[in-house]
């Protein structure tokens, strides 16, 4: 997967939730951390940076808006043909 | 159903602040000439702050019941609503002595459940600050938070003396100075972990965590406002304002509410 575009739609996803600002610099925080620096996202390296992203956002939104949050980023990325 | 009472709300706390807001203001307008008028305002003032933080506490509950118990912010949600609900308590004894009495005497049993739910605000305050630095999301360095924590307690410690010595030293009986003093106390106490939250709500701009806390913090904010009015017009005695007091009280209470609400709508979303 290419790891810009798959940011841009996990960014369009969180937007609404956390506005473009934290979207965007949580994503690419966790990103870091994570040690995804390259210009490919594999699948483990996804599956890590959504448990770290939904971690954060329960705690704002609960774990059942979470669970539909991280489901619609999986089905934006699989429409996409970026991920499963 | 939510949704249609808290369209009530709105327009019925707008209107009861006006009408507040109008008798501090305009005492002579027209409106106020009549002995009806006058004692049906703080009537309605109070019925309003009673639903308002009666739908605070249910909308409240909610959101604590709607997080899992593991769930850092659960607990501070919990502190929140039963805050609102030691608000409500002293509203509901305030309204007892206006119809036996006609009045509301200060200080009075009132000043019981109003006091308690000051900690348990704070508490709720400091305990949100703490769940969301714990999110993992870059909301600030800790040398950062330490710096804004140092600060706000030293500005709000120097504002909370300037104001409380006159407070203190106004002739009238012990207990009432000691308590509006204690109210002043806890608001400034309050302010600073609202500061705080101000710092890690404000990247959140544009999103739904930012709408419903930015309402919430507004109320904080206007509750506080409305403790130092008070104690400035006593300290410059002018009691004819305090209308205004109840008409910050009426907003601050409509905003925690309305944020309240809309963070409980986020959790269902």
């Amino acid at each position: 997967m290419d790891r810009e575009a798959t940011i841009a739609r996990i960014v369009a996803v969180l937007k609404p939730y956390l506005g473009a600002t934290m979207a965007v610099a949580a994503t690419r925080t966790h990103c870091e951390k994570l040690g995804i620096t390259g210009n490919e996202l594999s699948q483990e390296q996804l599956d890590a940076l959504l448990i770290r992203l939904a971690n954060g956002l329960a705690v704002f939104v609960g774990h059942e808006t979470t669970g539909r949050v991280i489901e619609e980023i999986r089905a934006t990325l699989s429409q996409a043909g970026g991920a499963p | 159903v939510s949704g249609r009472i808290r369209l009530g709300l709105v327009f019925l706390s707008l209107a009861a602040a006006a009408l507040l807001a109008g008798q501090a203001l305009w005492p002579e307008a027209r409106l106020y000439w009549s002995p009806g008028v006058k004692a049906a305002v703080p009537g309605l003032a109070t019925l309003t702050q009673l639903l308002l933080l009666a739908f605070g506490w249910v909308q409240a509950s909610r959101c604590a019941q709607g997080l899992k118990p593991g769930n850092p912010a659960r607990r501070a949600w919990w502190y929140f609503a039963f805050g609102l609900l030691g608000f409500f308590l002293g509203h509901l004894v305030q309204a007892g002595y206006q119809l036996i009495l006609g009045t509301s005497p200060y200080p009075s049993v009132s000043d019981v459940p109003f006091l308690a739910g000051y900690p348990l605000l704070t508490l709720a305050a400091f305990g949100f600050v703490q769940a969301y630095r714990e999110t993992g999301y870059p909301l600030g360095s800790t040398r950062e938070h330490a710096a804004i924590g140092s600060g706000l307690t030293v500005a709000c410690a120097v504002f909370g003396f300037l104001l409380l010595r006159p407070v203190l030293a106004q002739p009238g009986p012990l207990l009432e100075r000691v308590l509006t003093a204690a109210y002043v106390t806890f608001d400034f106490v309050l302010l600073v972990p609202i500061a705080f939250l101000v710092r890690l709500t404000a990247p959140f701009h544009g999103g739904a965590v930012f709408r419903a806390w930015s309402l919430v913090l507004l109320g904080f904010v206007a509750l506080a406002a409305g403790d130092i009015l008070y104690a400035y017009f006593v300290i410059m005695g002018r009691d004819e304002l305090e209308p205004l007091v109840d008409a910050t009280y009426v907003i601050g209470y409509l905003s925690l509410v309305l944020g309240t609400y809309e963070q409980r709508v986020l959790l269902a979303a």
